[in-house]
């Protein structure tokens, strides 16, 4: 018997009602859906109990860690909508907000432009976060890409949009697009003005082999035995007389009737000197009061009498001539260590004569505006009435004021890689600092070398005018601020 | 979907929109500090358009589910869905500043739409292969849901040509659409059948009877692909072959048919394997696109709170 199937019977091979009925594969689509759907709001529920760190656009910078879960401490509400609405940048997070804890100081100004009041921020300075972005991981918000900075700074010659110029800046019309292409020489440098300290040292002379006075056991001086880094290891401490000079550039006075036939003396102001000479005389003419003499003609001769044996001198007279002759002694000592034939004082620094010094403070009164020299000199007059002036040494404690640089990370350098040219300096006036090619062998924007960045040396706030905005709180205190009274008072 | 001629002002628009993006995005992207993200304003303006283009694209869910809308051809909501879902996802990520999310959300997010979008393009393609390959390999294409239904009917088709030959076959099941049996036409038809079956058995019928029984009749079980020598073509072959050496020439046209039957049992098993990728894709797509546009509602409203 063959298969016979008649149009009938094929019509009614098909269920005309099928769609009708659930199938495994539309129930198992819609159950999926369902299931996602529910999954996707369990997941976001569950972790929003926990906190809302489950909406952050990424981690918090490292340093905001302390409340970074806490969206309302930077973002305003509806921010981001309003950004939409009236097109402003990044408005949910306005200066406001990082002012409440920052101060923020402005851009470091060398001149501040027109009408601008130091310490203020200009309006066409960027907002806070137009260079610090949040929520891009455990970074510094510090760290900025070259492109922020080059923002403002590609052109040196122009202004910026804030209407600031960048001054002692010789670009040769030149843009700055990173380290090594277009960063100028360091201003220090291409100025050519020299060291302007006021001070002699000769570098040569002091790294010479053989020198006299140097410590047992050592052929010759080395960098670190006058530079020696700070607390940080950022910047060299000043030279300080006692630590670095005095063993090989004693301060004394050679007079016989001190013991050792010498008085050492303070590394101190003319002032302070003179009153130590007088008080080191007077209590010399305690201990020897035969030491004064007077003039006296015995006999047609012009003879020194020390006055304890002049029987004919009354108390009073006796009195004044102890201190016409402590006097005598001081002003003859002063003019040994400070007089312009003296090599005392001025083996290293400039001493002005006292009629020099006054004509010198003349001139600076006259060229300051603010009167702050004049004062000084009226203060140096008070002080030492008709003593000569040692001028200040001027040294910079920064030289380049504008960058920051810590020679803790350099080191595994010697001094004199970078310093070059130290062995030969003999003037005082030679800038011994390295320049940017120096800088450039190793800091360059490539694989294999220290980093380059504009802010690897520059940074855009003055932190010296930097204030702690809130004062020094307890740690209860920045509890409750960060995370509301319950914190604090589980502490 | 096929992707045709009539998909050009899609495509056209999909480009344009796509250059105007790029054309806006590579000086933003070069001038903006700390790169671009979502939450400066063309960031936004950026969200805002691949948001709207991917919820658009979650529309054609509604569209299909509530056919009485006027809302413009089904196959033109296909191909807006299809246009504007794939450029949609280049839009968000010049919103995301190019990167696949940097928080716990947006990863999520990014890479939900990821697989929505691979899956939807995996879909395209597949749509564009198996259809044909249907058509060419399953002359008898039935519809999907029918396949079980029909399977049974070819089962008792075989039942009543076995019979035929060799009287009324004992076997344990039950027909396994009782519903559909019991219905009284179709009771009517088996009865018929039954009694043109109880012919006296054929000489030599009985190794068919056992053949059938054995190794044809679990062959036609409705649930789920079967296994083995029925199931390819040239071992279906030699298997019949084989068996029709042992069987009298009188059988030889009642397993001929039988072959045939078993043919289209083949081609129907052919064809729920190829509706399942055809279709199966969607399993990932549909509720992986539920959960993205839901998330994305919940992530839009928080950073334009935020």
């Amino acid at each position: 018997m063959a298969i016979v199937r008649t149009t009938k019977a094929l019509a009614k091979r098909i269920d005309l009602h099928y769609f009708k009925r659930h199938h495994p594969l539309r129930s198992l689509k819609s159950g999926l859906s369902w299931g996602a759907a529910i999954l996707a709001v369990l997941w976001v529920c569950g972790t929003t109990r926990r906190s809302s760190v489950v909406f952050m656009n990424g981690p918090v910078s490292t340093r905001h860690q302390l409340f970074g879960v806490s969206c309302e401490k930077c973002h305003e509400p509806w921010g981001a909508l309003q950004t939409l609405t009236r097109g402003d940048e990044h408005p949910s997070v306005s200066d406001r907000s990082c002012s409440a804890c920052h101060e923020g100081p402005p851009h470091h100004w060398q001149t501040p432009p027109e009408g601008a009041r130091p310490g203020s921020k200009l309006s066409g300075d960027p907002a806070c976060i137009h260079c610090h972005q949040e929520h891009r991981g455990h970074t510094a918000l510090a760290a900025l890409a070259d492109r922020t900075c080059l923002e403002c700074h590609r052109s040196l010659d122009k202004n910026t949009p804030s209407g600031y110029k960048l001054q002692n800046v010789r670009t040769e019309g030149k843009q700055v697009d990173s380290f090594l292409s277009g960063h100028p020489e360091f201003a220090r440098i291409a100025s050519r003005s020299g060291d302007t300290a006021r001070v002699s040292l000769n570098h040569s002379v002091h790294l010479r082999k053989g020198l006299a006075g140097l410590p047992q056991g050592r052929a010759q001086l080395a960098c670190e035995d006058c530079h020696q880094p700070d607390g940080a290891r950022a910047y060299m401490r000043p030279v300080d007389y006692e630590t670095h000079c005095a063993a090989c550039h004693p301060i004394n006075l050679n007079d016989d009737r001190f013991p050792a036939k010498m008085l050492p003396l303070p590394h101190d102001e003319p002032a302070v000197v003179s009153r130590f000479l007088q008080t080191s005389f007077a209590a010399l003419v305690a201990s020897n009061p035969e030491q004064i003499t007077v003039e006296k003609k015995v006999r047609r001769k012009t003879e020194q009498i020390p006055i304890l044996g002049d029987k004919e001198l009354k108390a009073d007279a006796f009195v004044q001539e102890q201190r016409k002759w402590l006097e005598a002694q001081r002003d003859a000592a002063e003019k040994a260590v400070l007089g312009p034939k003296s090599q005392t004082c001025q083996l290293c620094h400039v001493v002005t004569q006292p009629v020099e010094a006054a004509a010198s403070e003349q001139k600076d009164e006259a060229a300051s505006g603010e009167g702050k020299e004049a004062a000084a000199a009226e203060e140096h007059q008070k002080k030492a009435p008709g003593l000569a002036k040692v001028e200040p040494t001027a040294i910079p404690a920064r030289w380049f004021v504008h960058s920051r640089f810590a020679h803790e990370p350099h080191r595994m350098l010697q001094c004199v890689a970078c310093h070059t040219e130290v062995d030969a300096s003999e003037k005082t006036s030679d800038v011994l600092l390295p320049g940017v090619e120096t800088c450039r062998e190793c800091h360059r924007p490539e694989p294999n070398h220290a980093r380059a960045d504009c802010v690897e040396c520059h940074v855009f706030h003055d932190k010296l005018t930097s204030t702690h905005l809130n004062g020094r709180n307890t740690v209860s205190e920045v509890l409750k601020e960060y995370f509301g009274p319950a914190s604090s008072g589980a502490k | 979907m096929i992707v045709d001629s009539t998909h050009t002002r899609w495509i056209i628009l999909s480009v344009a929109i796509l250059v105007v993006g790029l054309i806006t995005y590579v000086p933003y992207h070069a001038t903006t500090p700390g790169g671009p993200g979502g939450g400066t304003f063309q960031g936004l303006i950026y969200g805002f358009v691949g948001t709207a283009m991917m919820v658009f694209a979650g529309l054609l869910g509604a569209r299909k589910r509530v056919r009485i809308w006027r809302l413009g051809r089904a196959q033109e909501w296909v191909r807006a869905h299809i246009w504007l879902g794939l450029i949609s996802f280049p839009i968000i990520l010049f919103h995301a500043g190019m990167s696949f999310g940097r928080g716990s959300l947006t990863s999520v997010l990014m890479w939900l739409f990821a697989i929505v979008i691979l899956s939807g393009i995996l879909g395209l393609v597949i749509q564009h292969v198996l259809p044909r390959m249907l058509l060419d390999r399953v002359p008898r294409e039935t519809v999907y849901e029918q396949v079980p239904r029909v399977i049974d009917q070819l089962r008792q088709e075989a039942d009543t040509l076995i019979e035929s030959v060799s009287g009324v076959i004992d076997h344990p099941e039950q027909p396994a659409f009782a519903e559909a049996s019991s219905s009284p036409g179709r009771r009517a038809h088996d009865l018929r059948t039954r009694a043109t079956a109880l012919a006296v058995p054929v000489e030599g019928s009985d190794e068919l009877k056992r053949f059938y029984l054995i190794e044809v009749r679990p062959f036609f079980h409705p649930e789920g692909i079967p296994e083995g020598e029925l199931m390819g073509a040239k071992t279906s072959s030699a298997r019949f072959g084989r068996i029709r050496l042992l069987l009298p020439r009188d059988l030889h046209d009642t397993l001929r048919d039988l072959e045939t039957l078993c043919e289209e049992r083949r081609e129907l098993a052919l064809q729920q394997k190829l509706h399942h990728w055809l279709h199966g894709w969607l399993l990932v797509h549909i509720p992986i696109a539920y959960a993205l546009l839901l998330l994305s509602v919940i992530h839009a409203l928080m950073s334009l709170f935020y």
